[in-house]
């Protein structure tokens, strides 16, 4: 399902005082089953960005197409439903959309809504609530009994459970503990999906993503392979990025007389080169 | 001194589940403590509780020097501000203004004076030329400091920051920890952070690390950071300088100090220099 953007614009109150521009000629070409961090101040389109790729938003012009789905932005979309299927956005803070009277209900909502039989749907909703790490214990809970980051664990798996072929989460890790928080990455990680993430955390990008896809005042700056993107120092200084730790403890090496063969992605590795060099 | 002592401190809900079990703590006035832990380990109950918030089920409360209980509750909160997660849940007023008016006006602060006032305490958090400027207009991180300044300008010894930088992005997650280093530098208030920042934690005096419910472990931060396993264990993270430290460690490198990232390319440099 590669996702296709052609000068996309997006106004805000269009034709009112407040008019703003939210996303400017925007031309992005994501591929199959990779790993992209969109990153950007806020303010800077993130969150427009996405809500543009199910169609939640529709643009004020140019063209989005997700595989051969296209989003019309001068014409009535029809169907946007089976595109909704394909493409899942957890949103941020997304446990506050829990509602239903159980942990197990919640999660079947989606499944259920796509026409998917009842107890299909049950088999779903217990697959992703096992793969999210939710105990088969709390299933007949209220959502509301849960602790913070059980509940997002819980919403989580509510939108894997329509199992889309592109996941877009927004900021999914915010306000959770490391821990919790690396769970749900790896999680994402083994899924094997085309992964959009919205996140601040440029360890984490650094880390898990393929690719950068960096935001500035609506407008697209640059989409390149993560190393690349970091290691731009024109860029970086531009815009006041922070390097990732590791990154910047490699650097500092370097400055140092310290030669690598390459920009490591983990501590382990890098140590490994600083030693046995 | 200590200016909160806790002890033997229970919480529970419904006589059920237990979020906080036999919890005893001591925090020194003029101190800046952090209070680490996973999700559900009973970290912000804990805040609740002090502040009276919450109603204990067991165990006993001093702040100041006063018993935590009804007749009581009215002196410890003019010693107690809350500076809470969510920056859009704690601005009140539709101004800046009003915002930190709101508590002085609770105060009966006289009105002549009130201006004044406002304006010290924006100017604290500087956030002074925003003192008309609507709540939609600011971001997070400017929230969180219209919320900073209107606890400041109540005066309490004590100010507890519940998560108060979980949900702004960088910037606004800098600015606030910025602020809440130079009110530990610059006054004598006692300050409790509550928070899920390994770095913040780092650099505080000192650190309860809370986990179901249950203090386990506390000490200064090189104390507390020593050991990642076992704050692995519990679901925390280190430091990066104490996660190079240890993978030094593992490859048979001792370095002498790691406070820093760059005390470390030091103490590597050196080592690469002897051989």
């Amino acid at each position: 399902m590669p996702i296709e953007i052609e000068k996309l614009n997006f106004i805000y109150a269009k034709d009112m005082p407040f008019e703003y521009t939210a996303l400017k000629d925007i031309d992005l070409k994501l591929q199959d089953n990779k790993f992209y961090a969109l990153i950007g101040k806020t303010g800077s389109g993130k969150s427009t960005l996405i809500q543009h790729l199910n169609a939640l938003l529709i643009g004020s012009s140019g063209k989005i197409k997700v595989n051969n789905f296209e989003i019309y932005t001068d014409k009535k979309n029809k169907n946007l439903k089976n595109l909704r299927k394909e493409v899942g956005v957890v949103f941020q803070f997304s446990e506050q959309q829990l509602f239903e009277e159980t942990v197990l209900k919640d999660v079947m909502f989606g499944p259920l809504n796509f026409k998917v039989s009842e107890s299909e749907a049950k088999a779903k909703a217990i697959k992703y609530l096992k793969l999210v790490g939710i105990d088969e214990k709390l299933f007949e809970k209220s959502p509301f009994e849960l602790s913070g980051g059980q509940k997002r664990k819980v919403a989580i798996a509510g939108i894997l459970a329509l199992e889309p072929q592109i996941l877009v989460l927004d900021e999914p890790t915010a306000g959770l503990d490391p821990e919790s928080a690396k769970e749900i990455l790896e999680i994402f990680f083994s899924l094997n999906k085309t992964i959009i993430l919205v996140t601040h955390d440029f360890d984490l990008v650094y880390s898990y993503a393929d690719e950068v896809i960096f935001l500035d005042n609506g407008n697209l700056i640059t989409k390149r392979e993560t190393v690349d993107f970091f290691t731009d120092d024109e860029l970086i200084s531009k815009y006041q990025l922070e390097l990732p730790s590791l990154l910047n403890f490699q650097n500092k090496l370097s400055e140092k007389g310290f030669s690598f063969t390459k920009k490591h992605k983990n501590l382990k590795d890098l140590i490994k080169e600083v030693i046995y060099e | 001194m200590n200016i909160i002592e806790i002890k033997n401190l229970k919480f529970t809900y419904d006589n059920k589940e237990v979020i906080l079990d036999d919890v005893s703590l001591e925090i020194k006035k003029g101190s800046y403590t952090t209070i680490i832990g996973h999700n559900g380990s009973g970290k912000s109950t804990l805040a609740r509780l002090i502040a009276g918030l919450l109603d204990k089920s067991g165990g006993d409360i001093w702040v100041n020097g006063l018993l935590l209980k009804e007749e009581n509750l009215k002196h410890i909160r003019k010693e107690i501000g809350i500076v809470f997660q969510n920056p859009d849940n704690q601005f009140i007023g539709s101004s800046v203004k009003d915002d930190i008016a709101f508590g002085l006006e609770n105060k009966c602060i006289n009105p002549k004076e009130m201006d004044d006032i406002i304006f010290k305490y924006a100017s604290r958090v500087g956030m002074e030329n925003f003192l008309d400027k609507e709540p939609h207009l600011l971001s997070g991180g400017q929230k969180q400091r219209v919320a900073i300044a209107s606890v400041l300008a109540i005066n309490p010894s004590i100010i507890i920051f519940d998560e108060a930088t979980s949900m702004l992005d960088p910037k606004g997650k800098k600015e606030i920890k910025d602020l809440i280093k130079n009110l530990h530098k610059d006054s004598d208030k006692t300050i409790i952070s509550i928070t899920h920042d390994i770095e913040e934690a780092y650099h505080s005096d000192y650190i309860y690390v809370l986990n179901k419910g249950k203090i386990f472990k506390k000490g200064k931060p090189n104390e507390i950071f020593n050991n990642s396993k076992e704050l692995n264990n519990i679901k925390l993270d280190v430091p990066f300088n104490v996660k190079i430290k240890e993978e030094l460690e593992k490859n048979k490198i001792k370095i002498e100090s790691y406070n820093s990232v760059e005390e470390i390319v030091e103490n590597l440099c050196r080592l690469k220099l002897k051989n």
